[in-house]
């Protein structure tokens, strides 16, 4: 079964939604907001995303680690990574993003 | 031990000092004097006291203004505040920082967010972020009353064209009881309620400056700078081992939390005296290594003083441009003058700190007392904390390396404050006892401070990693007792 942003990938971020947005996300092509209920938001920076969602592993190098108090489900970090595989789509019939920044 | 300096330590500084003064010459923009804050003269104090003040007379009457001393505050740590449109509050009688305070958690239904700023700590931009946070800083400062026009609200005036952020060289004995005698002097608008002026009395100073010269020897950038993305835990060597823990327990205060630092002016001060040695170190070692310096730095400020060649980049929020631009302090109009007093200890002198009293180098597992134990408390008051909630782990001793480091990685569950580790080496046999002084002494190999408070909403954190480098420790070790079992045992302290 495909992954789409809408509704699956929005459903997993929907708690963290309001305290991303009070943070800027400082990269090497500018800075930027995150918000997590906005596909080209989280397009833009899906792999710092995959990074910090992924920080709870014991063998990943980031100190910073989302979302707060404890790891997202490993089901749900896998539905993320199946996401980025297949190009981001948004929903169903959409086309694959093609406005990554890093 | 007497602190001596050697001919070509002086030669050094005098053709330092005069490079830099050619330099200044010969540049078209003008270049102000970041000295030492002891050795201001009376004008300059005043200047920089009277520029101080214009900022807070401003935040006074609109703490919304980007050039008031509320906004450059948050600039530190609050990114995102609500500005109206029109602005309604005033201090009137209130205590500026919880005006500031207060002003910063308002949501007006008619106003637009704001992105003050973002400090960047824990990653290898720490010493550039807060460089060019202090670049707009001065230029405020600078811009308040040029001309020496403008009653402050103490009633003096006094040009500030030539303002520079004076530093405090926090590795010197104070002048004043814990800190330069004017921020102790309640009549200053440096001075500064809630540091721990009462809080462990008998601290006069806390890092060492052989541990401050000991750190400066290392080359590899990320070991003393920081870590790209805050990867390998982070923080680089100078952050953790002595940035962080002046912050929290030595000041304290405001300055416990990052969320608030700035409110206290000591800030400025301290921070100078860190871009004086982020300075040295390029001075010594060359940026070519240094990383990140295409990241944007974010924080929302003046217009008027971006530097030339600025560029915001892609992205919806507000930066200072990319790091690059920071790496010259000429061009961002600033001279360092530095004298005496103020220069690292030599690695000659380092050398004759390690000695024992027969005058042989200190041998870690051998001898009665570690080099770095040596190195973090001589001269300061800081030691090794005797209680906490220790963890051991049996680790093999062995050859290390750049290629092939020893780091210890702590993690920390609760990051909603700031805590301390002290690290030790020692046999198996050896039960870790911090209490007892001789096994402080002969096992310490280092220590960490991770610096946080729970609004210190950089990222959703759910744990901390603090990583030390014990490379160095490794191998010494490995000189005697390779291929052995050991322990390494860890003192956690809550700050």
């Amino acid at each position: 079964m495909s992954v789409y942003f809408d509704p699956d990938i929005k459903t997993i971020f929907a708690p963290y939604v309001q305290p991303m947005l009070a943070v800027s996300i400082a990269t090497d092509e500018g800075t930027f907001s995150l918000d997590l209920s906005n596909y080209e938001s989280v397009c833009q920076l899906s792999q710092r995303i995959k990074i910090a969602i992924e920080g709870y592993r014991p063998e990943t190098p980031t100190a910073h680690r989302m979302p707060p108090g404890g790891p997202l489900p490993d089901e749900s970090i896998a539905m993320y990574n199946e996401w980025l595989e297949a190009g981001m789509p948004e929903k169903k019939d959409a086309l694959a993003s093609d406005d990554l920044i890093v | 031990m007497t602190r001596t300096k050697t001919m070509n330590v002086h030669v050094y500084r005098l053709l330092l000092v005069g490079l830099l003064w050619v330099l200044s010459a010969s540049l078209s923009h003008a270049q102000v004097i970041r000295k030492n804050i002891d050795s201001l003269s009376t004008e300059e104090l005043a200047a920089y006291q009277h520029a101080i003040q214009l900022l807070r007379d401003r935040s006074a009457d609109n703490p919304y203004l980007m050039d008031g001393y509320a906004w450059q505050a948050w600039v530190h740590n609050k990114n995102r505040v609500s500005v109206p449109k029109e602005n309604t509050l005033s201090q009137g009688d209130q205590d500026p920082t919880a005006f500031y305070e207060m002003a910063a958690t308002q949501t007006y239904a008619d106003g637009s967010y704001g992105y003050p700023g973002m400090c960047e700590h824990g990653k290898d931009i720490f010493f550039v972020w807060h460089r060019a946070q202090f670049y707009y800083f001065e230029k405020v400062l600078q811009n308040t009353d040029p001309e020496g026009t403008i009653v402050d609200s103490r009633g003096n005036k006094c040009p500030t064209a030539k303002v520079g952020v004076p530093f405090w060289n926090f590795t010197n004995e104070p002048s004043g009881t814990k800190f330069p005698a004017i921020f102790e002097d309640s009549s200053s608008v440096l001075y500064h309620a809630g540091r721990n002026l009462q809080v462990n009395p008998d601290y006069r100073r806390f890092t060492s400056p052989y541990l401050l010269a000991k750190l400066m020897q290392e080359s590899n950038w990320s070991t003393f700078g920081g870590y790209p993305n805050a990867t390998h835990g982070g923080y680089g060597t100078f952050e953790s081992q002595m940035h962080n823990p002046m912050h929290t327990p030595y000041i304290g205060g405001d300055m416990t939390y990052p969320s608030r630092a700035a409110y206290d002016p000591i800030f400025y001060s301290f921070h100078a005296y860190i871009d004086y040695i982020f300075e040295a170190w390029i001075q010594k070692h060359g940026s070519g290594d240094i990383t990140s310096l295409d990241y944007f730095l974010r924080a929302e400020q003046p217009k008027d003083f971006n530097l030339p060649g600025y560029d915001p980049g892609l992205g919806d929020r507000p930066n200072m441009g990319r790091a690059e631009l920071y790496l010259d302090i000429s061009e961002l109009g600033y001279q360092y003058l530095a004298r005496g007093k103020d220069d690292f200890y030599t690695e000659q002198e380092l050398e004759g700190l390690l000695k024992d009293k027969k005058g042989r180098p200190l041998v870690l597992g051998k001898s009665k007392e570690s080099p770095y134990y040596r190195l973090f408390t001589s001269r300061v008051s800081w030691r090794p904390e005797t209680k906490g909630q220790l963890t051991s782990e049996t680790i093999t001793i062995r050859a290390a390396d750049v290629a092939n480091p020893y780091s210890y990685s702590y993690t920390e569950k609760d990051p909603s404050s700031s805590y301390q580790i002290d690290l030790y080496m020692h046999p198996v046999k050896v039960k870790p006892n911090v209490s007892l002084e001789k096994f402080r002494k002969r096992y310490f190999v280092g220590a960490a401070t991770a610096w946080l408070d729970s609004s210190h909403a950089h990222h959703m954190m759910g744990e901390h990693k603090l990583n030390v480098n014990l490379t160095e420790a490794m191998n010494a070790l490995n000189q005697n007792h390779a291929g052995e079992a050991y322990q390494i045992t860890v003192n956690y302290t809550k700050r």
